[in-house]
């Protein structure tokens, strides 16, 4: 009995604002890191190589990618070695991807939870960025170190890399505060959203330039939100050209819009997700 | 004394058959969704399906004062689960409004969040902090948890390699150890080996002795008795009294809420539960008479008839019945020796002789099983109900007439000499 009482008044319909949407969050921080650190010591244990899997798993994925397309296919790579061209998207990708497809499944997965204790709800799909963003500050070390072996000089811009990992989370979160609550009640578009990213991939230049789409639409590619991340990625990290101000500019406007909705919507739903889940 | 929780006015709407839904009316999914996502229209959608829908909670008007302890109490589907999640803001209500004051905990399964990969020590921080207790609160009381549980020995193992019994015991030792100003809680009692389970309930009577709020959810009248001030008795979604537990108790278990019933019977074969050995008919409790019957005096037996049909022969019967009072087990009977007999209709009676059970409200338990390979080929737990009665001048009592306590009340032989 520490804290001070408060009156709390339970409606039918949440009458909250995004701003106590933030502030709850905050007030269960503790509770989010340590459901970050259990998806974060569940993931490895019981692995023989452990946290070897967090540079190992980009590393493959690479290695396919340039057997691929440097060996049969035979691309290029806008003047960075191969490797560490589709390396540093697949970084940005991986967590992107994974805050999305995990961030969807996750109330889903956590319905032992949110149905027997009551907590912000909206914490949920903040748990798969968190403990992603520790694998991907790891395989950005990992980049920086092939980099170097590669003969590349990684530049001062690599500060920014926590901030452009910072703008991805909110983009993916903003995304998901619209899935996690739809596949809660429809399981369509949990099954879905793997797909929907694989399409995702091959539709931004993560593994192939940006120059090896047709010249006309490419001001349109270079829209994509996706196209936005991973340029900024190896801006910071390669010190290749930023991504275009209009891509910037229509990305923040995107993610702005959808968190706002998207929080409207959580909100909305969060009452009686138990009674439909 | 000011009120921790004022509930006014509060119902929850529920739809039946939540796969029929997503499956029949993708159409009416689509238009509807549009306005669902703008936040308008799912009250709508709802009403005018009502024919789909179902009331779990009707209109509930009550207020808890501070430091009550407070047992909800009512049959299986009477809506008191729901109304503990609309409680503990797990679900929303409905209709009405909530007014709580202060810092909740709830407590409706024990473990809840329990990770098996997990060693025990790492697993009571995560339960504790999804209960709602800070790290600082958790590593200060972390001593006394482990103490608690009794399983110091293995708090760095991965809980997957524990007993049940032991996550148990763990589990409950964080939630015994949550200090909210409003407690709530559904049955979790109703866990670990007895002997646990007698340190939990003092652990609880502890919690609910110093002023703290407790709402507590239960189908077993004695534990809420021996631990709530005030009780609420829910019958189908209804409050149908408040009080003293003793009020409600009789309440509960003599009129109203205690459903009698002397005959259990099914109105199709494809009803009947049973195994392709064999199948129960029917079960009924009948007087000395033979006559179907509820309500036995003290005096008289009480018959337990129960009807079955063998469909195969190669197998040992034993039909078997369990008395139980206030959901406790009192006895379980079985004839001596299985019957082996050609697949037919048969019937079994056990007579409950005369001045054996105390007045009161019984359950009877009726079952048939095999015993090698052990199969038990039906089960109902709530078969039938009666009641007891008895004359208060009967000269057993020794002119004694309040109620007198006890399950059973045999009379038994008393040597007396001069010492």
């Amino acid at each position: 009995m520490t804290a001070p009482t408060a009156i709390k008044i339970i409606k039918p319909h949440s009458e909250r604002s995004a701003m106590d949407d933030l502030r709850e969050i905050l007030a269960s921080r503790e509770l989010l890191l340590v459901l970050a650190r259990r998806e974060i010591a569940i993931r490895y244990r019981q692995a023989v190589i452990g946290f070897l899997w967090v540079v190992l798993q980009p590393l493959v994925s690479t290695a396919i990618f340039t057997i691929v397309f440097m060996v049969f296919v035979r691309i290029p790579s806008d003047g960075q070695p191969y490797p560490l061209f589709a390396f540093s998207g697949l970084v940005v990708w991986q967590f992107f991807s994974r805050i999305v497809v995990d961030g969807t499944g996750s109330l889903v997965a956590n319905t032992a939870l949110i149905t027997k204790v009551s907590f912000p709800r909206q914490i949920i799909p903040l748990v798969p960025p968190l403990a992603a963003v520790l694998d991907c500050l790891i395989a950005v070390m990992a980049l920086m170190v092939i980099a170097l072996a590669f003969g590349a000089h990684v530049h001062w811009t690599v500060i920014f890399v926590p901030a452009i990992l910072l703008a991805v989370t909110f983009f993916g979160y903003s995304i998901v505060l619209w899935l996690a609550p739809l596949n809660a009640i429809y399981r369509d578009i949990g099954i879905t959203a793997p797909f929907v990213m694989q399409v995702g991939m091959y539709l931004s230049p993560i593994v192939y330039p940006a120059s090896l789409v047709p010249q006309k639409i490419r001001w349109l590619y270079q829209l994509n939100p996706v196209a936005v991340m991973v340029d900024s990625m190896r801006w910071a990290v390669l010190d290749s050209p930023p991504p275009s101000p209009g891509g910037l500019a229509l990305f923040a406007g995107l993610s702005i819009v959808l968190f706002w909705g998207g929080g409207r919507f959580f909100r909305n739903v969060e009452g009686t997700l138990v009674d439909r889940i | 004394m000011t009120s921790a929780i004022e509930i006014s006015g509060v119902g929850k709407q529920y739809r039946r058959g939540m796969q029929a839904y997503t499956y029949h009316r993708a159409s009416e999914v689509m238009t509807n969704w549009g306005k669902r996502l703008i936040g308008a229209g799912p009250r709508e959608a709802r009403a005018a399906r009502a024919d789909e829908t179902f009331w779990a909670l009707k209109d509930i008007s009550l207020t808890i004062e501070q430091g009550q302890v407070v047992g909800i109490i009512g049959r299986n589907g009477s809506g008191k689960s729901t109304l503990l999640k609309i409680i503990s803001q797990i679900t929303a209500p409905t209709t009405g409004e909530l007014r709580i004051t202060g810092r909740t905990g709830t407590l409706l399964e024990v473990g809840t969040g329990f990770h098996p990969e997990l060693s025990g020590r790492e697993n009571v921080f995560l339960n504790g902090a999804i209960l709602g207790m800070s790290r600082q609160e958790i590593a200060r009381k972390f001593d006394e948890i482990v103490d608690f549980s009794g399983i110091e020995a293995f708090i760095d193992t991965p809980v997957k390699r524990y007993s049940s019994g032991m996550q148990t015991r763990l589990a409950f030792s964080v939630a015994a150890h949550l200090d909210p100003e409003i407690l709530i809680i559904d049955e979790v009692l109703a866990v670990g080996d007895a002997e646990f389970q007698k340190k939990c309930l003092g652990k609880m009577k502890d919690v609910t002795g110093d002023g703290r709020t407790v709402v507590f959810v239960s189908h077993n009248m004695n534990t809420v008795t021996s631990l709530c001030n005030e009780c609420i008795l829910l019958e189908e979604g209804q409050m149908l009294a408040s009080g003293t537990p003793d009020v409600i108790s009789d309440l509960y278990y003599s009129s109203g809420a205690g459903r009698i019933g002397s005959r259990l019977s099914f109105n199709s074969d494809k009803e009947r539960p049973g195994t392709d050995i064999a199948k129960l008919c029917e079960a009924r409790l009948i007087n000395e008479r033979g006559h179907e019957a509820s309500n036995f005096d003290r005096s008289e037996k009480v018959g337990v008839e129960i009807t079955y049909e063998v469909l195969w022969a190669g197998c040992s019967l034993i039909p078997n019945f369990r008395v139980l009072m206030q959901d406790l087990c009192i006895f379980i009977s079985s004839p001596s020796g299985g019957i082996e007999v050609a697949p037919g209709l048969y019937k079994s009676t056990m007579w409950i002789p005369s001045k054996f059970l105390n007045s009161g409200y019984y359950t009877i338990a009726v079952a048939l099983s095999s015993p090698s390979p052990v199969v038990v080929h039906f089960y109902e737990g709530e078969a039938l109900q009666f009641h007891v009665t008895e004359d208060i001048t009967d000269p057993d009592r020794n002119g004694y007439t309040l109620q007198i306590p006890g399950f059973i009340r045999p009379v038994l032989n008393w040597d007396f000499e001069k010492a």
